[in-house]
């Protein structure tokens, strides 16, 4: 098991595309994960999950991926962050 | 019951003959379905073909949208929604709790929603919005797994009450005509039989407790009546009526180029209002001098995904790119009321509720994503906007400022805007308004049932919505004395004009410029070359 955090960049926030294009990573992977914000926790391949999650721009979430992949996991989720999704920074 | 004659409004012109179909969903539905009883693994099944059925028209817009990656995604991000474990849990446990399925997506949804809510940031706002259009979808979804319109084709539809929505699909679906048992002249789906140019009777007495399914029926949509059963003699009457009113329809055609004058010589204009791409072809066809009204709101249907600029943009640029050179004007999205109702809470009485520019005002994004695509589209040069519902000047400021910050940041300037004065505050106010506003459209529909608080739904008091009532031709003769002075153009919409003896009667009082059903413009310019 893994835990590691990533700051949201992207001016927009984790809103509906971002959080689309999150859980379309995740599921692509055979590890669990969970994702932890303000005492909230999350499964990171649910989007409904994800978008709980109001994750606005600066705000920082945590990982926790458990599975054969996870290491796979970890260095996209990081990579997918880092990019602002695509979006203007 | 043979040749058994009944009579309603005529609401759409036309006359069919063929077997009924009747469509007893609506209404009746809910004491119907409490008296079933309550299965779970029914209702999870239910929730489930309206899921799949949803993800399966998702990925038909994908493949339409393939090479716009944005929209891709957003269409992408739904179908994960539906397939999200979370949505089939939370749905089907408050099934197993004993509710019927669309209760549990209305408990599900508003939890969501409120969970949501209490992050309150703007990010919430937007995903709110996202997320009630959703579910509105899925509920639409499950009433139509229950509505089967498979034995529509070539068949005349008897029912209840017709919504906008149904007309459409049975429409779809191949129906050649409608008569219902309740509904008005002034409501939405008379607009939208006429614009279908499908004919129509409404409102006819205990009709249900007449008709049986395969019955054979007539409509005269010009009378305004329905004979069922009819024997030999009638049905040879009746296509022969039938053929004269398609000759008729054909010598409309001469009037295709001809232009109107009133009595001093000024141009008399028709131009089309537009609630889908049907009506679009139509305006074309019946060479309209231009778009009077984009009713944005009734493109939903086009616009699946109505919160996303581009796909709206697309939409939107189609019909500005097929009228150019001539005007088209997008009325800004006026939900609420009659229309596709997207406020959280119900609202008793929502014709007097959050709706048009009093919605967009409080919210922000929507209003804010449908003026960038539409500004957008405005580099066509042919495009103007027109703010509806306005009740108060301040409004018609406020929606100017936020267009011209918008414009700013596109770096394009700013198309005109105008306003849609039908409310009495804003006959009243027409001074201040025309100042403010580059044009001004009369909204007489909506007009006419405010100023004599008469519900334009509500067939028991039809009789106090007259067209031609004195006091009511005298403010709209007003309002346009204001626009002549303050050299604002003027533009009449609304059934009014399509009405042949109210239409003579403004173009006495000056009126020059009418906005209409496409399918109406020849007939309405030969009423007045007559």
């Amino acid at each position: 098991m893994i835990e590691f955090e990533v700051s949201v960049v992207n001016r927009a926030g984790l809103h509906t595309r971002p959080a689309a294009s999150l859980v379309k990573l995740t599921s692509k992977y055979k590890s669990n994960v969970f994702i932890e914000k303000d005492g909230m926790r999350i499964n990171g391949k649910s989007i409904i999950g994800v978008m709980t999650l109001a994750a606005e721009v600066g705000s920082t979430l945590s990982f926790e991926i458990d599975g054969i992949d996870e290491n796979e996991m970890e260095t996209e989720i990081k990579e997918l962050f880092r990019s602002g999704f695509g979006e203007p920074i | 019951m043979i040749n058994h004659k009944l009579s309603g409004i005529a609401i759409s012109k036309g006359i069919v003959i063929g077997k009924a179909k009747r469509l007893d969903f609506d209404k009746n539905q809910n004491e119907l379905r409490t008296l079933n009883v309550f299965d779970p693994e029914v209702e999870k099944t239910k929730f489930d073909l309206a899921k799949n059925s949803l993800i399966i028209d998702s990925k038909r817009i994908i493949e339409k949208y393939n090479h716009k990656e944005k929209i891709k995604s957003i269409i992408e991000s739904e179908i994960m929604f539906l397939q999200d474990v979370e949505l089939t849990n939370g749905v089907n446990n408050l099934i197993n709790k004993g509710n019927r399925c669309e209760t549990a997506i209305e408990v599900f949804f508003s939890n969501y929603i409120q969970l949501i809510s209490n992050n309150g940031n703007n990010l919430s706002k937007i995903k709110v919005n996202d997320i009630q259009f959703l579910k509105h979808k899925l509920i639409q979804e499950i009433n139509d797994v229950e509505n089967d319109y498979s034995e529509v084709r070539n068949r005349v539809i008897v029912t209840s009450l017709l919504d906008t929505d149904e007309i459409l699909k049975i429409h779809e679906n191949g129906a050649i005509g409608f008569v219902t048992e309740f509904g008005s002249n002034l409501s939405h789906s008379s607009i939208i039989s006429r614009s279908l140019n499908i004919p129509a009777v409404f409102g006819v007495n205990s009709l249900l407790s007449l008709i049986k399914d395969n019955d054979e029926i007539i409509i005269d949509g010009y009378l305004g009546n329905i004979t069922i059963n009819p024997d030999k003699k009638t049905k040879k009457l009746y296509k022969e009526k039938q053929n004269k009113a398609d000759e008729e329809l054909k010598s409309y055609q001469d009037y295709k180029d001809t232009h109107v004058k009133n009595k001093i010589g000024s141009k008399i204009r028709f131009y089309s209002n537009i609630n889908n791409m049907i009506d679009l072809e139509n305006t074309l066809i019946n060479n309209a001098d231009g778009i009077g009204l984009v009713r944005t709101e009734n493109l939903v249907h086009e616009i699946e995904e109505i919160f996303e600029e581009d796909i709206q943009f697309e939409i939107y640029n189609r019909i500005a790119e097929s009228i150019y050179p001539k005007t088209v004007t997008f009325r800004l999205f006026d939900f609420g009321y009659d229309k596709l109702n997207l406020n959280d809470e119900k609202e008793n009485n929502p014709a007097l509720g959050l709706r048009g520019v009093r919605y967009l005002l409080r919210n922000k994004h929507i209003l804010e994503t449908q003026l960038n695509a539409l500004i957008r589209t405005s580099i066509n040069g042919n495009v103007k906007l027109l703010i509806p519902m306005v009740t108060f000047t301040e409004e018609v400021i406020d929606i100017k400022r936020i267009a011209s910050k918008v414009s700013n940041e596109l770096n394009i300037q700013m198309p005109k805007i105008g306003t849609m004065v039908e409310t009495p505050s804003a006959a009243s106010l027409i001074k201040q308004i025309a100042i403010e506003s580059d044009f001004i459209s009369i909204g007489t529909n909506d007009l006419m049932q405010y100023y004599f608080a008469a519900d334009r739904n509500n067939e028991h008091v039809k009789e106090f919505l007259d067209y031609r009532d004195k006091s009511f031709i005298q403010l709209l003769t007003n309002i346009k004395k204001t626009c002549d002075k303050k050299e604002k153009e003027l533009i009449i919409c609304g059934q009014i004009a399509s009405d042949e003896k109210s239409l003579m009667l403004l173009v006495k009082k000056g009126f020059l410029n009418f906005s209409v059903i496409p399918a109406r413009i020849l007939l309405l310019k030969k009423t007045l070359l007559k």
